[in-house]
């Protein structure tokens, strides 16, 4: 049995026991337990007098869930990828007078691209909020909190590039239409996903 | 647009514009067929200026007054090349270099996707010795 366990098993006694809240956090403290671990171990049950003590609802993985939010990622990264490469080639063609054209065919797995995986996107997308209106308990999954913030640390490293760019393209005297457009590209699709799981993570638990 | 569902709609709007755009620009289907037989007549009227090339060496450093094929310089034609077909158009223009020409069904998106190429809009390309 591992310490953590240890420590949940000796919490659910001493309530079961009726000891008090601030007597097993005493205990917990005289024996070495930082004060985090003592309010996870108390926080993990429910106040309330009722014997047995109440399970608090935790977070969970689940590998059906690993299979979905992994799929609705790439399905993400996919479009927004695609839309951000057709959007800076496309301004290279309309901007660009000297501009070498990326091959025809690039453009069109680009666009192919997006017409599998943008519709496979907003179904997973629509199938989660449904599912998520019907079982509120499936906002605790660990997988879903994991892949909504990961896709926001990576959208923001991408706003800030972007941010770092104008800035230091202003400072050298080479912020152009052209480069301008592109970062504009390149914001437009990072801040929809900044947006969209900025909103998703709203209800995200902090407790893991 | 609510508050919450504006990125799904921003990302609906990005995903169809650049669909919408991108196949502006490119073409659909048919245009991709054309851009690859075109690509195939370029690369055919490649092999054929080395092949003339390769006919003047042979020759002493004189341009032929058509092209045959020899020992030396063998056909660069494949069997089901669309030049043998559709046929060539080859021109000397001075002592050292020389046109040949095909006939292009879209030269202007050719010269756009290969602007390094000396190609111009009569779809002749033109080489030196």
């Amino acid at each position: 049995m591992s310490p953590i366990d240890q420590l949940a098993q000796f919490t659910r006694e001493a309530l079961l026991a009726g000891q008090s809240r601030d007597e097993i956090a005493t205990a917990l403290r005289e024996a070495g337990w930082a004060e985090t671990e003592v309010q996870d171990a108390l926080g993990a049950w429910a106040e309330t007098d009722h014997i047995p003590p109440v399970p608090r609802p935790r977070p969970y993985v689940s590998a059906k869930e690993s299979f979905f939010y992994a799929l609705m990622f790439v399905a993400l990264a996919m479009t927004t990828w695609h839309i951000a490469s057709i959007g800076m080639e496309l301004v290279e063609r309309l901007f660009d007078e000297g501009h070498a054209y990326m091959l025809n065919r690039s453009l069109r797995w680009s666009i192919a691209a997006i017409i599998v995986f943008f519709p496979l996107f907003m179904f997973l997308q629509r199938n989660e909020a449904r599912t998520l209106r019907q079982d509120e308990s499936r906002r605790r999954s660990v997988v879903r909190k994991w892949f909504g913030y990961i896709a926001l640390f990576v959208s923001s490293m991408a706003l800030l590039g972007d941010l770092l760019s104008v800035i230091y393209a202003l400072l050298n005297g080479d912020l152009s239409l052209v480069f301008a457009l592109k970062l504009a590209v390149v914001g437009a699709v990072a801040g929809t996903i900044f947006g969209y799981y900025r909103n998703a993570m709203k209800d995200a638990e902090n407790d893991l | 647009m609510t508050s919450e569902n504006w990125p799904q709609i921003a990302l609906t709007v990005l995903a169809l514009g650049a669909v919408v755009a991108g196949i502006a620009s490119v073409g659909g289907p048919n245009a991709a067929r054309i851009e690859k037989r075109d690509n195939q007549r370029l690369s055919e009227l490649r092999g054929l200026i080395w092949h003339t090339q390769c006919l003047a060496r042979e020759n002493g450093n004189t341009l032929p007054d058509m092209l045959t094929v020899t020992d030396t310089c063998p056909d660069k034609l494949a069997e089901d090349a669309l030049l043998r077909t559709e046929g060539y158009r080859y021109f000397k223009v001075d002592e050292t270099s020389f046109k040949i020409c095909a006939d292009f069904e879209d030269i202007v998106a050719l010269q756009k996707r290969r602007p390094s190429e000396a190609l111009d809009e009569a779809g002749c390309h033109s080489a030196n010795l």
